[in-house]
């Protein structure tokens, strides 16, 4: 028996042998703790594939640097720290000279201008240490005039390979222009790219405009103007700056004008006998509906990208909070539970956040919840922070930021929705009311 | 017949006086019986009563009169309800004297005040010592958790609560004797309840100790060094042998027949020992080059994830690769350098998504660039990490 007992286990242990030496399999670790810092890049100037395609070479170049630059997510390395040069498109990539200066992604490109006043502009990425490229090579030809948009272009394509993010830099943002003392501003609207290149203006100062909205196509814009003496919803097209007003009901006053998704309808707030209500106005049939009837006053509607939730203020508890209801209307349910009053409600466009305005404690902030009021987290503070707008693809914020004082003027800032690199657009002109558009096309 | 009509009418005239002054004084030795009569009808209210005047009348004072409040407080509500309906002259008398000391329970705080030294004092003193009953379980706790470390406070705010009711019970009956019995009857209740509440500590942390020792024993190679080292080699291998190899037959048989079949199993022990060696080595040809020596330490391990997660940038990812937790395997070089060709994406929680491949890139970089110059690793367990499979997980960055 006990023969038969060994000669089992040794029979057991044989087969177990193998089985263990495979079972140990590789090492393991979990790796929990990471570092948020730029990603430190690489452009070396675009290779010029023509004599005259040197200047905007330069400016192309500059410009990819300083859309990824501007982000908070990149770092460029200086040149003088390069090893190599790149002095032809096709020459290879010396990996160990770009590993040495840390350089974690390079970017190259080459311009070249034709007689009939194009320009061709062309790049590759490259992943350094994992000496590779990053996608395939792009190229992109435009009007000389248009050189922005395509140094916009190659950049938002880095960045989208890099990040995973959308692209959001060739893209144009509509912003009520100011000038003269506070109690006395001239304002018009004005357009320029997002990072404050390019404004023109599109209607004549003198009359207030207000609460400029895109339309999803960033064909049209909604505002609201004191032209006629009280506030009316108008729509202006962007290429040919022609406008309209909206039909309205007389003696109303009609105010935060919001375009539905498919951009055939708009949701505005229509202030009668010192109630305000939640409209929504088919603009091919002209015919109205309201979406709210409570004694309580109900503004800033922004409509979820879905098209089935409207999310807008109101004071019915006592003081301003958010709701949502649906796009139809019907029973709404708040959203905002901290301290403080809410406002200004911008649905995300990817859905999934909802921006706004915060006022506690004598301080405005700007902040970012989930559509259902959770995890609220703030990202500005200042004495007056207002009118956030989302970029196009949900991973940046501009708003309007004032300043303290009889001289203080309203500016454009922008931040990212982690709270890092807020940053101020650079305007020569006093700014708010920012709307950003989707991506161009 | 004059002077015996009168001497016959004055003799009845006595006799009947005698008859009628003989019978006045005998009906009241009888009445005394009936009333006793009466005394049996009320039995009922006797019981209480009865009991009440002798108890009064034997314990007129003081020092019996505690020890009896102390044993009633579950009847007082009894004595209330017999107060209450007056039903004979006698017990009344009885039980005010046996209620005041209930009742007077509490009229003596009011008295108190006027007495400002008793009253106040035995109040505090048996308000706090049930208070006190818990800080004095503590002090046993911190010196517990010397030897294990968090679970143990958790285990004296269980211990608290125990002799909590315990103590309060003893305030109510503290709060009717306090006038009189202070300080002896609350420095006696003090002194019995402290050594309840640490008994019932020790017991939990005994609990919370039987579990750490149970992970203690993760170490073995102490105990295999012992053997190795000394002189008594023999004995030592002998007792490895059968550990190793057969440990469960080995305690069944040594004791019965150790001496007889020593080298039957001697025989046996290295066949098994053969097999086993055969098995690994037609088994794992490739494995036998992995574990050679003790395997990576903790502290091993720890300075390899350290390396790599100085390099493991998270600023350029998307929201949606932040959340994508991605498990990226490389094998090794001799020299602790990876085999970036080999770095390859086995699993994540975000299959196919743009976020995966960032993750992925990431994970992929921060393994390249801190690999360069070689990850701190012992050459000599080489078969240890010579495939390494990292977890990235960023949940706790998402935000930062």
């Amino acid at each position: 028996m006990i023969r038969l007992l060994i000669l089992t286990l040794a029979l057991g242990l044989a087969a177990a042998g193998p089985a263990a030496a495979q079972e140990r399999g590789p090492l393991r670790i979990e790796i929990t703790e990471g570092v948020i810092e730029p990603l430190p890049f690489a452009i070396p100037q675009f290779v010029p594939e023509n004599p005259g395609a040197a200047e905007m070479a330069r400016q192309i170049t500059r410009v990819v640097s300083a859309d990824l630059t501007g982000t908070g997510l990149f770092r460029e390395i200086p040149r003088d720290a390069y090893i190599s040069d790149v002095t032809s498109f096709q020459s290879p990539v010396q990996y160990s000279d770009w590993k040495a200066i840390n350089a974690q992604a390079l970017i190259t490109g080459a311009v070249q201008t034709t007689n009939d006043g194009r320009v061709i502009v062309k790049f590759r990425l490259f992943d350094v240490f994992a000496e590779n490229q990053l996608g395939d090579g792009l190229q992109f030809a435009a009007s000389q005039d248009s050189w922005r948009r395509m140094a916009h272009k190659v950049a938002d394509a880095v960045y989208s390979r890099i990040t995973g993010e959308g692209a959001y830099f060739d893209s144009r943002v509509v912003f009520v222009a100011s000038s003269g003392p506070k109690d006395a501003r001239r304002t018009r609207l004005a357009i320029m790219d997002y990072d404050g290149a390019n404004v023109e203006y599109l209607t004549d100062s003198g009359n207030l405009v207000l609460a400029p909205r895109f339309s999803p196509d960033g064909k049209r814009v909604l505002y609201t103007s004191y032209e006629t003496g009280s506030p009316r919803i108008h729509i202006l097209d962007v290429d040919t700056v022609e406008r309209r007003v909206l039909e309205q009901e007389a003696g109303a006053m009609s105010v935060g004008p919001s375009f539905t998704p498919d951009g055939n309808k708009v949701i505005y707030s229509l202030a009668r006998g010192g109630n305000s209500d939640l409209y929504e106005l088919n603009l091919q049939t002209g015919a109205t509906r309201q979406l709210t009837s409570a004694p309580s006053i109900e503004t800033s509607p922004s409509v979820s990208p879905d098209g089935r939730f409207i999310v807008f203020e109101s004071d019915r508890s006592g003081s301003q909070q958010l709701y949502v209801m649906p796009a139809g209307g019907g029973e709404a349910r708040r959203i905002s539970s901290g301290a403080g009053r809410y406002g200004a409600p911008v649905w995300s466009p990817r859905g999934d956040m909802i921006a706004f305005v915060k006022q506690n404690k004598g301080r405005f902030h700007i902040g970012v919840m989930r559509t259902d009021g959770s995890e609220e987290r703030l990202l500005t503070a200042s004495f007056l922070d207002e009118s956030p707008t989302w970029s196009p693809n949900g991973r940046v914020i501009m708003f309007t930021r004032e300043s303290q004082g009889a001289s203080g003027q309203p500016s454009l800032y922008s931040v990212d929705i982690t709270g890092r690199n807020l940053r101020r657009v650079p305007l020569e002109t006093a700014a708010s009311d920012p709307t950003w558009s989707p991506l161009l096309q | 017949m004059d002077t015996g009509t009168v001497i016959s009418g004055t003799g009845h005239g006595l006799l009947l006086a005698w008859l009628a002054f003989g019978g006045l004084l005998q009906p009241a030795p009888e009445e005394p019986e009936f009333s006793v009569a009466d005394v049996s009808i009320i039995s009922s209210e006797e019981f209480a009563a009865l009991s009440r005047p002798e108890v009064a009348e034997e314990a007129p004072e003081a020092e019996t009169a505690a020890p009896e409040v102390e044993e009633t407080p579950p009847e007082p509500a009894e004595p209330e309800v017999e107060a209450s309906p007056p039903p004979a002259p006698r017990p009344e008398e009885p039980p005010e004297q046996a209620e005041p000391p209930l009742a007077e329970a509490p009229e003596m705080p009011e008295d108190v005040p006027v007495e400002p030294e008793t009253p106040p004092a035995p109040e505090p003193d048996v308000v706090e010592p049930p208070e006190e009953v818990a800080p004095p379980a503590e002090p046993p706790a911190p010196p517990e958790p010397e030897v294990a470390e968090e679970p143990q406070p958790d285990a004296a705010p269980r211990v608290a609560p125990d002799p909590v009711p315990e103590t309060q019970d003893s305030p109510e009956i503290a709060d009717t004797p306090a006038p009189r019995v202070d300080e002896e009857a609350d420095t006696d209740q003090v002194a019995e309840e402290q050594p309840d509440a640490a008994p019932e500590e020790a017991t939990t942390e005994i609990v919370t100790e039987a579990e750490t020792p149970s992970g203690a024993p993760d170490r073995s190679p102490v105990p295999r060094a012992r053997p190795a080292a000394p002189a008594p080699a023999p004995e030592t291998e002998a007792v490895e042998g059968p550990v190793e190899v057969a440990e469960p037959d080995a305690p069944d048989d040594a004791p019965d027949d150790a001496p007889s079949e020593a080298p039957e199993e001697d025989q046996l022990a290295e066949a098994i020992a053969g097999a086993v060696a055969e098995a690994n080595e037609d088994g794992a040809p490739a494995a036998s080059a992995t574990p050679a020596g003790p395997p990576m330490t903790r502290g091993e391990e720890e300075a390899l994830r350290v390396a790599v997660q100085q390099c493991w940038n998270l600023g350029s990812s998307s929201t949606e690769a932040l959340q994508t937790t991605v498990v990226v395997s490389v094998d090794m070089n001799r020299d602790g350098t990876p085999d970036t060709g080999s770095i390859r994406l086995v699993a994540s929680n975000n299959v196919g998504s743009e976020g995966e491949r960032i993750a992925f890139e990431a994970a992929r970089r921060a393994i390249i660039r801190c690999g360069a110059r070689g990850f701190p690793l012992p050459e000599e367990k080489y078969g240890y990490w010579q495939e390494i499979e990292m977890t990235f997980n960023p949940e706790g960055m998402r935000l930062r």
